[in-house]
């Protein structure tokens, strides 16, 4: 998809950004984390992409809190040869895909109504995330109409999953996934598109008897835009390639 | 950032308060080290009308309790994956939970492997550059 849409990708040695487990176990750690990968993007000449609302809200903040504090860790880069100067910018993928004008490349309309599901961390906090609007963002309804798609109004489109409590609250994740598939039904959906790896894992997992499929936008992307013959709207395992 | 008034705007907003004792007016006046360990993380009490930043104030909170030694075991395991593989390796994660006896529904696993998304444990190209990080980092 990224291709036809004419972005360039170019696979790097990314470590975990930590997210807010090691931020609050090590701030130190997961500040070098962060500029690790900033920091070899940096050396490319490149910002980086993530599909992930956990790297890109990690990323954006450890590049903010960088700007004070990159003489120490760069001490600590030094140790694995490597050194940032602040040069490079994190982008969700929805930011640069949208950049591309998908608009021009649909093939065809699917006639399945969407739920489009932002979920948290590419909306708020707004003082670092910030895709768009985090009261009532609109960039992701856009997206999925200008590649043929029917979008349901959904009150439900910022509230939490609950993915982030997989681990340590199983019970209290699936309650709060199940209260995102109700709301979309409710809602006159007949799939949800998300743009979460974790949200798309957790309402996808919490799911015992078949509500709802559940798909990363880009699946939906590359059916309108036929790249792919997946058939949406019937499949409710994970879309392999 | 002001001081709260517990207006509960937070508790409003909270999209885990709603499920069970999670409740962030209540804890932002109290704080309770076994269920600040409930909050998602979702930022949904950005709108304090006096930005006292709950979202913060829990994570400070689970911070001074992981330097205390006390914290759930995941805390631990998570760290231990990404210093050791580099990246979050869902496997090996689960793996140590399951030794630690922390994993509390193993159906997750089941759901996860069926639908082709959990992978065997395989280390990231830079696990040796995370393992120095840390070395150094817990050095000083």
């Amino acid at each position: 998809m990224a291709q036809k849409l004419g972005i360039k990708l170019i696979d790097f040695d990314a470590n975990c950004c930590g997210t807010h487990i090691i931020e609050e176990y090590n701030r130190n750690a997961w500040l070098a984390l962060n500029a690790r990968n900033l920091s070899i993007a940096e050396s490319m000449g490149l910002d980086i992409l993530t599909i992930c609302p956990a790297c890109y809200l990690n990323m954006k903040k450890a590049n903010l809190m960088l700007a004070t504090e990159l003489e120490r860790v760069n001490e600590v880069l030094a140790e694995i040869g490597k050194r940032y100067t602040g040069e490079t910018e994190a982008h969700h993928i929805i930011e640069v895909v949208t950049g591309a004008k998908p608009e021009k490349k649909v093939v065809f309309e699917p006639s399945i109504k969407v739920a489009a599901y932002y979920g948290c961390q590419v909306l708020r906090p707004p003082e670092l995330a910030g895709i768009d609007d985090a009261e009532n963002p609109t960039i992701f309804e856009e997206l999925l109409e200008s590649v043929g798609y029917s979008v349901v109004d959904f009150s439900s489109k910022t509230d939490c999953c609950g993915g982030t409590l997989l681990l340590q609250n199983y019970a209290l994740n699936r309650s709060m996934s199940m209260e995102i598939l109700k709301k979309a039904r409710k809602a006159g959906a007949e799939c949800i598109a998300t743009l979460c790896p974790l949200c798309h894992l957790s309402l996808t997992s919490v799911q015992s008897g078949k509500i709802m499929p559940v798909y990363h936008f880009t699946q939906l992307m590359e059916v309108s835009m036929g790249i792919s013959k997946n058939p949406i709207g019937n499949t409710f395992e994970y879309l392999k390639k | 950032m002001g001081t709260c008034y517990q207006c509960g705007m937070c508790t409003a907003d909270c999209p885990v308060a709603g499920f069970g004792e999670f409740n962030p007016r209540k804890l932002i006046l109290k704080p309770d080290e076994e269920l600040i360990w409930l909050c998602a993380t979702c930022f949904k009490c950005y709108r304090c009308p006096k930005d006292v930043k709950p979202y913060e104030k829990f994570s400070e909170l689970r911070s001074s309790s992981i330097k205390a030694g006390r914290s759930p075991a995941y805390v631990q395991a998570f760290v231990d994956v990404v210093r050791e593989y580099g990246e979050l390796n869902e496997a090996a994660l689960f793996v140590r939970l399951l030794k630690a006896g922390e994993l509390m529904d193993i159906s997750f696993i089941f759901s996860a492997l069926k639908s082709g998304r959990l992978s065997l444990p395989s280390k990231a190209e830079c696990a040796d550059e995370i393992k120095r990080i840390f070395e150094v980092i817990e050095d000083v």
